[in-house]
């Protein structure tokens, strides 16, 4: 589990908007493995997961992912994303990546140049375990099989290069008892 | 070393895992912890001995017309420590019900010095189950699997399951699970009995 000065984003933040290289703000299993740099993006892939800091939910969200595929036929994995509402007490906002959680999106990664956005949204994540007005974590879970008898040729996740997430806030808003009698006096 | 072994204890949940840990906190204190540990692996979810050492999220279990329950889980539940003796042959029991729309991924986790296993260590995945729906369930098998590319031999190693789940989909229940080594010519051994080898 890495910690580290890219652990920047405000807690507060409900958004999301961070692409691989020196200044994105994930935390990460293990180190990145180069897949593509083609038409100006930049594409890895990791072993286990890759996540962000805690995101505030306010609402339905849409998230994406960049993502690109240059693999052979049977050589590919898809990216799994999931969300994992943080809403027991002590469970803070720092990122984590060694949480279990609820997929939302399975990418299978687009073929063409500079890759593909696949989206799933607008989500609400209340089934999934995180009630409005608390924080959730988004992480990415990547594969890599056993090396085999063809170096580079072993099956393994796709690159990533961004992600984005969207907040759609509802009119419906957590709220404490005292300012609903309020608003009735 | 104390502190590492203390804290495998504390994870484990089950009586017979116990013991094993405690033999093998017997032996790391000789130093001869990795050949106290087990080279493999057969437990089945059904038993109310068998847990897995570690575990993210429970989800539900599944039952069937036969005595075997399949339990799904959201993240990976593992078994460790395992020690590595050569190829292996790697099964799953599964189960696939209506809802079930993702694979299963398992994996061997090479070990370190304090394993955390179940919740960052970067894995290989040897194999991808995708759930029988036969009544009872089905074994997916796959081996022999040489592991020693990136688990060498006389390490510890764990077998990972990583599951997806979502409402209204997730990857199949387990039952049982169940490494076999194939034993190689090279194993494991300690100076001492290199030394006595040659005299």
């Amino acid at each position: 589990m890495i910690f580290g000065a890219w652990s920047t984003v405000a807690a507060q933040e409900t958004e999301l908007e961070d692409c691989v290289g020196p200044d994105s703000d994930f935390c990460y299993d293990s180190t990145a493995v180069f897949v593509d740099e083609g038409c100006d993006r930049t594409f890895l892939r990791y072993r286990g997961n890759i996540a962000w800091p805690a995101i505030l939910n306010v609402g339905p969200v849409t998230i994406s992912v960049l993502t690109r595929n240059v693999e052979f036929y049977m050589t590919w994995i898809p990216l799994y994303v999931e969300v994992r509402g943080r809403t027991n007490p002590g469970d803070g906002t720092e990122c984590l990546t060694g949480l279990g959680g609820h997929l939302v999106l399975v990418a299978q990664g687009g073929t063409q140049c500079g890759g593909t956005w696949e989206s799933v949204g607008p989500l609400d994540l209340r089934p999934y375990g995180v009630p409005l007005g608390s924080y959730y974590n988004l992480q990415l879970v990547f594969f890599q099989a056993l090396p085999g008898g063809f170096p580079g040729l072993e099956a393994h996740s796709i690159g990533f290069s961004c992600i984005r997430v969207v907040s759609h806030p509802s009119g419906v808003q957590p709220s404490s008892w005292s300012n609903v009698k309020q608003l009735y006096q | 070393m104390a502190s590492a072994y203390l804290g495998i204890l504390l994870s484990v949940r089950t009586r017979s895992n116990r013991i094993g840990l405690l033999v093998g906190l017997l032996a790391g204190f000789l130093g001869s912890a990795a050949a106290a540990q087990p080279v493999e692996l057969f437990e089945c979810l059904s038993s109310p001995e068998s847990f897995p050492t570690c575990e993210d999220i429970g989800g539900g279990v599944l039952f069937t017309e036969c005595p075997a329950r399949f339990y799904r889980f959201y993240g990976r539940i593992a078994w460790f420590p395992l020690r590595c003796v050569g190829p292996i042959t790697v099964g799953v029991k599964t189960a696939g019900f209506w809802s079930t729309r993702f694979p299963l991924y398992v994996e061997v986790v090479p070990l370190r010095q304090n394993p955390g296993v179940c919740v960052n260590d970067p894995g290989y995945v040897v194999m991808i189950a995708r759930g029988g729906f036969a009544p009872c369930g089905t074994w997916e098998t796959v081996g022999p699997v040489d592991i020693t590319t990136v688990i060498p031999v006389g390490s510890s190693y764990a077998l990972r399951l990583r599951f997806f789940g979502a409402p209204g989909g997730d990857s199949p229940g387990v039952d049982c699970v169940r490494v076999t080594p194939h034993l190689t010519g090279v194993t494991a051994t300690t100076w001492g009995q290199v030394k006595c080898l040659f005299k």
